[in-house]
């Protein structure tokens, strides 16, 4: 393999994976917690959008404008996840994290799962909307890549083999995290998707990013911190909560 | 129920939830941001901001409202 060819190969593999593993992420993390079929239903869906587009545009993919829907997707995101982060960080000060509560068990609003046969649309349309930016974002890379060393075939080789080696990692790491206690995986995925939704969103209106997607990790470093300064305060409001609902209690038992 | 209404419902749901306040100040984070872009101020550091805000007044209420 000569050398322009490698290098096209590993740069399409790396910046398709880090488009990939964005997308799976959310899958995941969607999955984890309302539950798969919705999830799979809108994924799939997603998935079949994605290839028609592609099949319907080709080269031509390139005209979409991006950001109007980066921007569409991440603040969907970005609100929806509040919800999420505010309810992990909320639980997680009442539980802790080693605390064991299924996803099941720990109901309270949007992490409620939907009845028995019926679609739950909130895990459709997260699966789905994650898929779909994700997956242009990946064909946009293999499309410019290819077109930019005229050799397209390689590029969406090389895209289709991040796509399949991530998916193929982030299957064997979901078994692992099965173990996790469900409010710390809410708590989780609430980050992510608070993350996800203010990079995007911000970067659908226009802003640059310092460090481009690397800032993602500097968004979520910065949140983690923040749950983490918010978690001990409830944690000891609720327990000074509770000792005066002690002392008081003692209080009328020893006038009774 | 009609399917207008369960539509609307959905994403109200979906996207305000419980808490209209929080959902209103990242709305405002974001209409600032673009505004910082038009007059060509660097605008990265504020929708963070707004964000934490948001979060922040919503646990703080959480937290006085399950206390009082």
């Amino acid at each position: 393999m000569k050398m322009h060819t490698l290098f096209l190969f590993l740069t399409t593999f790396l910046a398709a994976g880090v488009e990939v593993v964005e997308m799976v992420t959310i899958v995941l993390g969607v999955g984890m917690t309302r539950g798969w079929p919705a999830t799979f239903g809108g994924a799939a869906a997603g998935l079949l959008t994605l290839t028609a587009v592609v099949a319907i545009f080709g080269h031509a993919l390139t005209y979409i404008p991006i950001s109007v829907l980066r921007a569409m997707v991440g603040i969907l995101l970005l609100l929806f996840g509040l919800q999420w982060l505010r309810k992990g960080i909320w639980r997680l000060s009442q539980y802790g994290v080693k605390a064991y509560i299924k996803i099941e068990d720990d109901e309270e609003g949007t992490g409620s799962r939907t009845p028995r046969g019926r679609v739950d649309w909130t895990a459709f349309v997260l699966a789905f909307k994650g898929v779909l930016l994700e997956g242009l974002e990946v064909a946009f890379i293999a499309v410019t890549f290819g077109a930019a060393t005229q050799n397209i075939h390689l590029a969406v080789l090389s895209a289709a083999s991040a796509f399949i080696i991530v998916i193929a990692i982030a299957a064997i790491i979901q078994k692992a995290l099965r173990n996790i206690p469900g409010h710390v995986i809410k708590f989780s995925v609430g980050l992510l998707l608070v993350t996800f939704g203010t990079f995007w969103s911000a970067e659908g209106l226009g802003v640059e990013w310092p460090g481009e997607d690397l800032s993602i990790l500097g968004l979520l470093s910065l949140y983690v911190l923040f749950a983490f300064i918010w978690v001990p305060y409830l944690r000891k409001s609720q327990n000074s909560r509770l000792h005066k609902q002690e002392e008081g209690g003692l209080m009328s038992s020893q006038l009774g | 129920m009609s399917y207008l209404k369960k539509f609307v419902l959905f994403w109200y749901r979906f996207l305000i939830g419980d808490d209209w306040v929080g959902a209103a100040i990242v709305i405002a984070g974001l209409i600032v941001t673009y505004g910082f872009l038009k007059v060509e101020i660097a605008a990265y550091w504020f929708l963070p901001l707004a964000v934490m805000f948001s979060l922040s007044l919503s646990l703080f209420r959480q937290a006085r409202s399950k206390s009082g």
